[in-house]
């Protein structure tokens, strides 16, 4: 097999580490804006295939194909975000008489419509959240207050608006529409109840072509921000088993109800009181899939290959032990990206850890793409000393040029919120608002950043301009 | 000289590797100094200084000098990241109430609406949809009204 990967950063990588692990060759595709890359060192081949904008490169269904037929690859793997949910890129792709890694454009189709998709949910017998299926103020309002705006082609947070009384909703629905407009060319909008106090706990399936549908286990994503999340962690922290059972067998129903086929994540919504409901299900590898992989020894990208190559589902394994991640990304405080070009980068190291990461000393970190550089995870045999593990290796963490969440996500680790495993999707915002710095922490800025004024490094060169090896020489043979 | 944290002014002397900070009323003292390799060291603490931005010990802030002597009347507005400007929902000669929406940003799949501080007139705008910007760039100019005038 000869695969192509669709997309850049981290998990370009992770796939194309998962591709050669399995002798296959392979190639990167890279924009303009991306032409130093670690993905395209990690390729046998790779191909530019547009400008940094995304919608000329990433989104360009053309383009891809085009360097698939250049370079004779026999498969691709989409990643995730850009074309990974996509069914007209699937659907382009299978008529290209080539293998797409993920599901059928189908099953694709029925989950990105969101209003499809609680109908399907509903006819197999899956709870969905009360909603209404409508961008009119008046039948929004009608379902009561605190409420959800969300864009209907929509995902990942964006096109999402919350909306506590109905003199914000015409400014909500409007902005909600916009974004989902420009993230997904598609303006049509639904409203959900807000379910309060919620966790957001999401099940891992796979499924092949016979139909057969296992679920392998669940995580915990509800550190959140903007309706993006940040930490997640399996096993799911104080949820009884016999809840995980009825949230496995509802997330199996839902990929049995579209023929899903492939590695795919069926999110819930999870209320204090143990009822739960469906949210969307995500039709492609997850960011957060590395700490299930942890736990269980499964690997979930090489499932995605066998899968799609008409193998049979694997035999689940037990879970073993404890994982949490945490997402690494470009922003500052206040959570705005902060694209620029980072200085010097040292990767946490030491037993029970595992680094997904995008980037390296001296990456550019472009505007034109998501904030997300790396993923920190840490593995141990129970989750104590999984958070004190995790919260070790981001202190040791080292990324200069850029603000990154690690110093916001080591504070989150140290909360008692946290350590009781008592966290809901809207709790970060509300610590970080109350985490500024302190006045010491102002003045030792201010002092830092005056004397390196005076005092600019000796080699008149900041670490960023040092070059290095990926730089200079890319893959090394 | 008189910096800028965010949004919290600090006067500062540089006297080798001893700092002194003045902030909100208290007087801080740090030692600073560079490891082999250039490396920063505030009190200690591993510290990095790129542009306009500062971290320390992991955790990062923004910062920029004050432009001594400009006592603006009219207050400038600017991009707290690179972004690329996507609407702007004003034009010059509007009234504007805090709070109302005068531009939206656009970065890495994020928008973030800038708003009017205070209750103002646009006294001219620097940029457009689609146009590139950076911190400390202007993009329009405020002058504050007396909302009971």
């Amino acid at each position: 097999m000869k695969l192509l990967v669709a997309n850049r950063g981290e998990i370009a990588v992770r796939v194309l580490r998962a591709a050669r692990e399995q002798g296959f060759s392979t190639v990167a595709v890279f924009s303009e804006a991306d032409r130093g890359g670690i993905h395209v060192g990690l390729a046998d081949e790779s191909v530019c295939i547009g400008g940094g904008a995304p919608a000329g490169s990433y989104l360009n269904i053309g383009a891809l194909l085009g360097a698939a037929a250049t370079t004779g690859a026999t498969a691709i793997h989409p990643g995730y975000g850009f074309l990974s949910e996509s069914a007209a890129f699937s659907r382009a792709v299978a008529e290209a008489g080539l293998l797409f890694i993920g599901p059928s454009p189908d099953a694709i189709a029925t989950m990105a419509d969101k209003t499809a998709a609680r109908a399907a949910m509903d006819a197999a017998g899956v709870p969905v959240v009360p909603g209404v299926d409508s961008d009119e103020p008046g039948a929004i309002a009608a379902l009561g207050f605190p409420l959800l705006v969300k864009a209907v082609a929509g995902g990942g947070g964006r096109g999402m608006r919350l909306v506590r009384a109905s003199g914000e909703l015409p400014e909500a629905v409007a902005a909600a529409r916009a974004e989902a407009l420009a993230a997904f060319g598609d303006g049509r909008l639904y409203a959900e109840r807000l379910v309060e106090q919620a966790r957001h706990v999401e099940v891992q399936v796979l499924g092949d072509r016979a139909g057969a549908v296992v679920a392998v286990g669940a995580r915990e994503c509800s550190v959140q921000r903007r309706g993006q999340k940040l930490l997640e962690e399996t096993p799911v922290p104080g949820l009884p088993a016999s809840t995980l059972a009825a949230m496995e067998a509802a997330a199996v129903r839902a990929a049995v109800a579209v023929h899903y086929v492939g590695a795919g994540t069926v999110e819930f919504l999870l209320a204090p009181n143990g009822n739960f409901w469906f949210l969307e299900m995500n039709t492609r590898i997850q960011v957060e899939h590395g700490i299930t992989e942890l736990v269980t020894g499964l690997d979930l990208v090489v499932q995605q290959f066998r899968l799609a190559m008409g193998e049979a589902v694997p035999a689940v394994p037990p879970v073993r032990g404890h994982a949490i991640e945490a997402r690494i990304a470009a922003e500052d405080r206040d959570f705005l990206p902060c694209p620029g070009r980072l200085g010097h980068v040292a990767w946490p190291i030491g037993p029970g850890l595992r680094v997904d990461a995008g980037v390296a000393s001296g990456s550019d970190v472009p505007a034109a793409y998501d904030s997300l550089l790396a993923k920190v995870m840490a593995w141990a045999p129970d989750r104590e000393t999984a958070r004190a593990r995790l919260g070790r290796a981001l202190g040791e963490l080292q990324m200069d040029g850029l603000p990154t969440t690690a110093g916001l996500l080591a504070a989150v680790l140290q909360t008692e919120a946290f350590a009781a495993g008592a966290i809901h999707t809207r709790w970060l915002e509300g610590f970080a608002a109350g985490r500024r710095p302190d006045d010491r922490a102002l003045a030792a800025i201010a002092a830092a950043w005056a004397f390196q004024q005076e005092n600019p490094p000796s080699t008149g060169a900041t670490s960023n301009d040092l070059p290095t090896p990926w730089r200079t020489l890319g893959r090394w043979p | 000289m008189r910096v800028l944290v965010g949004d919290v002014p600090a006067e500062v002397e540089v006297h080798g590797g001893e700092v002194r900070v003045v902030l909100a009323g208290s007087t801080y003292l740090f030692r600073c100094e560079r490891e082999r390799g250039g490396v920063l060291l505030v009190d200690g603490v591993r510290a990095w200084v790129e542009g306009g931005r500062v971290g320390i010990g992991g955790d990062s802030a923004p910062v920029r000098r004050v432009a001594t002597g400009a006592a603006a009347s009219s207050a400038a507005l600017t991009p707290p990241m690179p972004a690329t400007v996507l609407r702007v929902n004003v034009n010059v000669g509007d009234l504007v109430g805090a709070g109302q929406p005068l531009l939206v940003l656009g970065a890495m799949k994020t928008e973030l609406v800038l708003r009017a501080p205070a209750p103002s007139v646009v006294r001219a705008i620097h940029t457009r949809a689609g146009a590139a910007v950076v911190p400390g760039e202007r993009l329009l100019d405020l002058e504050p009204v007396d909302p009971k005038a």
